[in-house]
């Protein structure tokens, strides 16, 4: 191994990362020419779910996590458009680094900022959170990001070194997963009583909000950080978040203009929206895709073939048309194609019943009425009270017929239809993921990762495939990544273990008085909260 | 009585931990784990979902929970720990209870009301066109699902006419309103959820009451004192309707658990923050502490629903007469 290559290579990644941040974040990106952003005022967003704990590393709830990253700020965010370069991130906290010459450590340097109280913000606080980030008594999600950083070490009051045990291309990602909370706060409480204690009491964040109240299951509210480093910023001097756990309610004070913003709009819904010009719909990427899952440890889904000619005979692009108005796109392979290491040359399989009709009769199974064969019976489950899914799986059951395969249509209570399906008691179910932070298609797809070692549930197994994971696990530089990982794609894509269905996008909606909403990183809806203004 | 009102207290007490453990029985027999519910689609590896496992306790074996819980309640008087809502299950509780009255018993006012009201006057107007209206609109708020008459109500008067709030007991700003301007939001905030929930209940007691009245006045002391020429009004209001209130007075006290066990419809339409919401989510997150006391705290209603049934009958009709077994 070239450790002098292996430099170069975090250097220079550093370096993009690096030169993006001589643009700085304290300049506030340019305003549409056309208004001129006014601060001050209430943003009032509505949301189904509520915030579980106002403690990033103890909540459980997506959105809650949303809102949490404009209190506790990362060493560095997300850029928009991460396809044109591994996981593009700028400065936050941290307004430059830079690796080792061996590629075991990085070093941060941080900005001289404060906590919304007035306190600095130091290397301590970093090296505080990431002790809280690898205890274990604390539930944290994301903690599988920290297992392969060694000590995060204090250099001085703003420099900061984590290092790591090894080389590995996702060094960078794993430094900066989680937001820096303020050590002379939470450090008060034990870690072993973080999950019982009511972190709603702290009111510190370094981004440009801070909570100041909450009702539980009705209301919260968060204000301005007076200290927020991004001069100007944020516009607004208050979100309210108000919680009604019916979306058709919430739908409904959008159009009334009780509420400004609302995201997770039904798709039904969302056409109607914006007609009368009131209010703005915004379809936007979120990482995720459905699929249907055959059973590889049953007959006949345990055939690659088959499986290819039961996708071939679904028309996945009728589905995004008739069920989410248009509002994604056809599924190609195992991972979402909003990610960095998506295999952009792959295509989906076609919709092409002849064909699929062709590997069915070879197989031995009838495809049309009076041909001779078998009939071909399966079981279809998804989880009961997702109105997309159960008119998905009816649609896909009257494709399936058209190639003579009869399908019974099983809604179940989730929890049910997770434990027949980890029981792998199922022919094929309908389901979906959606992800957030590293993507680890080897924990779906490897045949060692079978439940409960990981979740490849359809007992898919491909010697070459773990293979490739083998070899994917030793890269140690981050260019190595796409090849490896295109050639994961290309096979599993081969071999259908999913019916890769479609990627569907998310609505939002917001009334016309707002301006500056943009949603352009999948993981992150929120992350452009601070420029949201009222015209 | 008091005799009475303790020996039914002390039923109360078996009875509430035995309904208590069958819930958790079903709980525990429901596939999965709060983990699942918990990461839903997001993939974790396993080593991280068996740390969140052990530093919630699910990972310890249901009889060992369920006996902990057991002790912190006896013992402790500890309800244990939410981790949907990340509290003590006691101060979730103390959250949400007060809404919950708060709804339930405006909605017990407005059909005692209202039901009483329309009963009695539909049967002074037998064979009219007016009986045949209120038993009309009553059968239809009676089939009417909650949710669907929540969503109506949402669509008429918070849309298209914005009168009322649609969702919340609370408007953004109360907390910086003067104490009137609170008490004007509480009301606006109260009203649709609290008549959309005593719509039923309002239909079912008009029914009872007319059907009531119609038997009160069929009676011979009816017949008796219009001989000695009591007003027509007299003798609906102050003779018939006394009669026939006596067993609104035990759907009264029975109608208190269903209004608060029923309110879970109506929370969830409504945004209503209080214990019909609490319950759904922590249903839906398996949060087993959350379910476990609100049982207990439904169970108690039920009780105490009943209990006041009883008291009130029989300080109201001085021919009944409370007996050990309960019954009249």
């Amino acid at each position: 191994m070239n450790r002098r290559r292996l430099g170069c290579s975090l250097v220079l990644l550093a370096g993009l990362a690096g030169v993006s941040a001589c643009g700085g974040r304290d300049e506030a990106p340019a305003q549409p020419v056309d208004a001129t952003p006014k601060a001050g005022g209430t943003l009032v967003i509505g949301s189904i779910s509520d915030v579980d704990s106002w403690n990033e590393y103890i909540s459980q709830q997506s959105f809650a996590n949303f809102l949490l990253r404009r209190v506790y700020l990362r060493l560095a965010e997300l850029k928009p458009g991460p396809l044109s370069h591994p996981d593009g991130y700028e400065p936050s906290l941290a307004e430059s680094w830079e690796a080792s010459e061996d590629g075991l450590s990085l070093t941060f340097h941080l900005r001289e900022v404060s906590w919304s109280d007035g306190t600095p913000i130091g290397a301590q606080d970093v090296r505080f959170t990431w002790q809280a980030q690898t205890s274990e008594h604390v539930p944290w999600i994301g903690a599988a990001s920290k297992t392969r950083i060694r000590d995060v070490e204090v250099i001085d009051a703003r420099t900061v070194r984590f290092h790591f045990d090894a080389v590995y291309p996702y060094q960078f990602l794993d430094a900066v997963e989680g937001g820096i909370v303020p050590e002379h706060v939470f450090g008060e409480i034990p870690f072993e009583r973080w999950k019982d204690h009511d972190w709603l009491s702290a009111k510190v964040g370094s981004g440009p909000f801070v909570p100041s109240s909450h009702r539980p299951g009705e209301q919260l509210e968060l204000v301005r950080n007076p200290n927020y480093y991004v001069s100007g910023r944020p516009y607004f001097d208050r979100i309210v978040v108000r919680i009604v756990p019916d979306i058709s309610n919430l739908v409904t004070q959008l159009r009334s203009g009780e509420i400004d913003y609302l995201e997770n709009i039904p798709y039904r819904d969302a056409q109607r929206l914006g007609e009368d010009g009131k209010i703005v719909v915004v379809p936007f990427d979120y990482a995720n895709y459905e699929f249907i899952g055959w059973n590889g440890a049953r007959a006949p889904f345990d055939d690659a073939e088959v499986r290819r000619a039961l996708t071939l005979a679904i028309d996945r692009q009728a589905l995004v048309d008739e069920l989410m108005a248009g509002h994604g796109k056809v599924g190609t392979g195992p991972a979402p194609s909003t990610w960095w290491g998506a295999n952009t040359s792959l295509q989906p399989l076609p919709y092409d019943p002849e064909a699929a009709r062709s590997i069915l009769r070879a197989k031995g199974y009838a495809t049309a009425e009076g041909e001779a064969g078998e009939t071909f019976r399966l079981t279809l489950l998804t989880n009961a009270g997702n109105r997309t899914r159960e008119d998905a799986l009816i649609k896909i059951q009257a494709h399936l017929a058209k190639v003579g395969v009869e399908v019974s249509i099983q809604p179940l209570e989730m929890r049910t239809m997770r434990g027949q399906v980890v029981s792998g008691d199922f022919d094929g179910y309908l389901g979906g993921w959606v992800f957030a932070g590293k993507i680890d298609l080897q924990n779906l797809f490897d045949s060692a990762a079978a439940p409960p070692n990981g979740m490849n549930i359809v007992s898919y197994a491909n010697d070459e495939v773990d293979a490739l994971f083998a070899q994917l696990a030793k890269a140690d530089r981050w260019d190595a990544l796409p090849p490896i990982l295109a050639e994961i794609q290309t096979r599993i894509a081969a071999d259908q273990p999913y019916s890769f269905l479609y990627e569907a996008k998310r609505i939002a909606a917001h009334s016309s008085s707002l301006a500056g909403v943009r949603i352009d990183v999948p993981s992150d809806p929120l992350i452009h909260l601070a420029e949201y203004w009222r015209r | 009585m008091i005799r009475y009102f303790l020996r039914r207290l002390l039923v109360a007490v078996p009875l509430m931990f035995g309904v208590a453990t069958l819930v958790f029985i079903l709980l525990e027999t429901a596939p999965g784990t709060p983990v699942d519910q918990i990461l839903g689609d997001r993939q974790v590896p396993p080593e991280v979902r068996e740390r969140i496992e052990r530093a919630y306790g699910f990972d310890r074996p249901a009889p060992e929970r369920y006996v902990r819980w057991l002790g912190a309640v006896f013992l402790q008087g500890e309800l244990g720990w939410s981790h949907s809502r990340a509290r003590p299950v006691r101060r979730a509780l103390a959250e949400a209870l007060p809404p919950t009255l708060l709804l339930a018993g405006t909605a017990m006012g407005f059909f005692l009301v209202f039901g009483i009201a329309f009963g009695a006057w539909s049967a002074a107007r037998r064979g009219r066109w007016q009986e045949r209206l209120i038993t009309l609109l009553s059968l239809a708020a009676y089939a009417m699902p909650a949710f669907w008459l929540g969503l109506m109500a949402i669509f008429l008067f918070s849309y298209k006419l914005p009168i009322f709030p649609a969702s919340s007991m609370h408007g953004i700003d109360f907390d910086t309103m003067s104490a009137a301007g609170r008490l004007f939001d509480l009301i606006r905030h109260l009203i649709l959820p609290a008549v959309v929930l005593g719509a039923a209940s309002a239909a079912a007691m008009t029914r009872f009451v007319h059907a009531g009245m119609l038997d009160a006045l069929a009676e011979p002391f009816i017949l008796a004192a219009r001989g000695r020429g009591v007003s027509e009004r007299r003798l609906l209001w102050g003779h018939a309707l006394r009669r026939a209130i006596l067993p609104v007075i035990s759907l009264a006290g029975l109608s208190l658990p269903v209004l608060v066990s029923g309110s879970l419809v109506v929370e969830v339409v409504f945004g209503w923050p209080g214990m019909g919401r609490l319950t759904y989510d922590a249903i839906l997150a398996q949060d087993t502490s959350v379910v476990l006391a609100t049982t207990l705290l439904a169970t108690l209603f039920v009780v105490l629903g009943n209990l006041f049934a009883d008291l009130a009958l029989a300080w109201a009709d001085p021919r009944v007469r409370l007996q050990d077994g309960g019954g009249r």
